[in-house]
């Protein structure tokens, strides 16, 4: 019978019932295997309002969906055009960059293709690039900026597994400001590979290049003159200790409401305000009841000792640290196809064991993670990404796929590098 | 009878929805302006107010809940999407659809149910989470959004398709 309603579960998880009932009814039916009050699933829910990072969630996604439905887009195409269009393939590298800072503010939920793909399709279509380097460039900047703060996935992660370490020794090893300065080369590594890749296309097909002009770079610069400083905000208010991770959340929401409403005014207060805290806040519900549901799963699994017997069939296969990370990385891909923030919340208090008996730092363990995250996004046949890009673009997703080819490969060579050089996480820490 | 009774719901649903929409924008308002405000309290005049922290926490289970059974009118959970994305065939489609609603609803009233037994236990615990506001009064939106998210599912059951469809924005349109 258990196992039936076991298999009952995946099956219905499988054709599309939401998550946040899958886990949910998955905690319940363990509770009540083990004679639990079930009521019990409510106190773990409960913990979404006593915990103080949660409040970055609605907040952020609210910042990045107000900035998506403004003219920022725009303006930060015009600024970096101005600023480096005139390299060759410079224009790729316009992409990466805006994307990545989109994808960073709205934790890659496919805002990013929507808003940005639009925008960028276009211009790089004219600039001579061809098709397949478009789709491909802009599905895989869908999820690049994961690693750059405020990262939605980055500050999820850095709570549950804060939460996880803390559970094993006391000493929750993971904070939101370490994870942001730990992913931050790693960040910028991916970046810098993919826009190296883009120059050398961009050389080879000898696309049109947009020549510099000092009078071009002021205008677009003087435009985006109050979208700029908001990262700077954010980073010396968590860095210099004006307010915490989850406060940076509110002012950025406070920042971008003044900016885009009342100097902007790209969007109006009496039209767009209620639609664009709607539409955010479904993206941000959507995540809160998971993350209650699941925080009630891995309680479960935590009180049934399944992390440890984990690592006790993980240490009797693998014994080097090497191999470990090496099998990491395999299931780590498979598992984030499957959902970002489920895969966060589920398979981090697991790992987490396991990865602590390897002897991995907890911080190069959360960028692996996050990178897989960011690969994972790519990866058919339930890649997210690769599934919003075809809706957008009216594109067969094999289509995609093919496309995206050489930047999947280039990520994963990273990855590579990023994992088995754990100095480019550690040596900005003290 | 079932376009009357189905009906009746939906009006039901329609004058919920604007309570809970304003419930939603003002708890967002709310977080923004009391967050920034301790911010503010405590880089420029060294003070703070000690309940406004509590009251932002709590006003994300609240927002995060709504925002949830809003999700629900428009068929936007999250989900694992691999199977609806194979199936082409139209009546394929709408008998999966048909049976995830059908699970869908009967674990959100189990939750529903779970979520009840919850609050009347806080309820009797006489704790508070901030200024007089008791704990179960903080949680009585999980049980109130599952409600509605129970009444959405059963309304697009009986429909087939979700309250709200999916308009595409302005700048949807890709030029060609």
């Amino acid at each position: 019978m258990t196992i039936l309603l076991i298999i009952g579960i995946i099956i219905a998880a499988f054709i599309g019932v939401p998550l946040f009932l899958i886990l949910g009814s998955a905690t319940i039916l363990g509770y009540f295997l083990a004679g639990e009050q079930l009521a019990g699933l409510f106190i773990e829910v409960y913990k979404i309002a006593t915990t103080p990072i949660f409040m970055a969630i609605p907040l952020f996604i609210f910042a990045g969906y107000t900035m998506a439905e403004s003219k920022t887009p725009q303006r930060l195409v015009d600024l970096s055009r101005a600023l480096i269009g005139w390299l060759p393939g410079g224009i790729a590298v316009v992409a990466l960059i805006t994307c990545a800072f989109f994808t960073a503010f709205t934790g890659a939920s496919g805002v990013t293709i929507i808003a940005m793909g639009g925008l960028l399709y276009p211009i790089l279509l004219k600039e001579k690039y061809s098709e397949d380097f478009t789709l491909g460039i802009l599905t895989t900047t869908g999820s690049l900026g994961l690693l750059f703060p405020p990262s939605l996935p980055l500050i999820l992660y850095a709570v549950i597994a804060g939460n996880a370490y803390s559970s094993i020794n006391g000493d929750p090893g993971v904070t939101v400001d370490k994870l942001f300065l730990a992913a931050l080369l790693p960040g910028i590594i991916l970046v810098v590979a993919l826009s190296i890749y883009s120059i050398f296309i961009g050389n080879k097909i000898k696309v049109n290049k947009t020549p510099f002009n000092w009078g071009r770079l002021w205008t677009a610069l003087k435009e985006a003159k109050y979208e700029l400083p908001l990262p700077v905000i954010v980073i010396v208010g968590i860095y210099g200790g004006f307010f915490t991770a989850s406060e940076a959340a509110a002012v950025s929401a406070i920042y971008v409401l003044i900016v885009e409403f009342f100097i902007y005014r790209d969007i109006s207060i009496k039209k767009d305000l209620v639609r664009v805290i709607k539409e955010s806040s479904v993206l941000a519900g959507g995540l809160m009841v998971i993350i209650g549901m699941a925080m009630a799963f891995t309680n479960y699994l935590v009180e049934r000792e399944v992390p440890f017997m984990l690592v006790n069939i993980m240490k009797a296969h693998i014994t080097s640290q090497t191999t470990f990370l090496m099998v990491l990385n395999v299931l780590l891909i498979v598992i984030c196809m499957i959902d970002n923030f489920s895969a966060i919340l589920v398979v981090v208090p697991l790992i987490i064991p396991v990865a602590n008996e390897f002897g991995v730092n907890p911080l190069h363990l959360g960028v692996i993670f996050l990178i897989n995250l960011e690969i994972g996004f790519l990866t058919p046949p339930i890649g997210l990404n690769v599934f919003i890009s075809s809706y957008r673009f009216k594109k067969n997703f094999i289509e995609i796929f093919k496309a995206t080819l050489p930047f999947y490969i280039i990520l994963v060579i990273c990855l590579l590098l990023i994992t088995y050089i754990p100095w480019l996480t550690l040596c900005l820490q003290k | 009878m079932l376009s009357k009774s189905r009906d009746l719901l939906l009006r039901l649903e329609r004058k919920l929805f604007v309570f809970e929409e304003w419930a939603l924008v003002a708890g967002l308002v709310i977080m923004i302006v009391a967050g920034t405000m301790q911010v503010v309290l405590r880089n420029f005049f060294n003070t703070g107010v000690e309940w406004a922290d509590i009251l932002v926490r709590s006003l994300v289970l609240w927002v995060g809940f709504l925002g949830a059974s809003l999700a629900t009118r428009k068929a936007k959970h999250i989900n694992i999407e691999i199977v609806s994305k194979i199936i082409t065939n139209p009546t394929l489609a709408k008998i999966r659809l048909r049976t995830v609603l059908a699970i869908s609803l009967a674990l959100t009233i189990t939750l529903l149910k779970i979520a009840i037994d919850y609050t009347i236990i806080e309820a009797g615990n006489n704790m508070y989470a901030f200024l007089r506001i008791p704990t179960w009064m903080v949680f009585i939106i999980v049980p109130i959004s599952l409600f509605l998210i129970a009444l959405r599912l059963l309304i697009e059951l009986l429909l087939g398709e979700p309250i709200e469809k999916e308009v595409l924005s302005n700048n949807e349109v890709i030029p060609q």
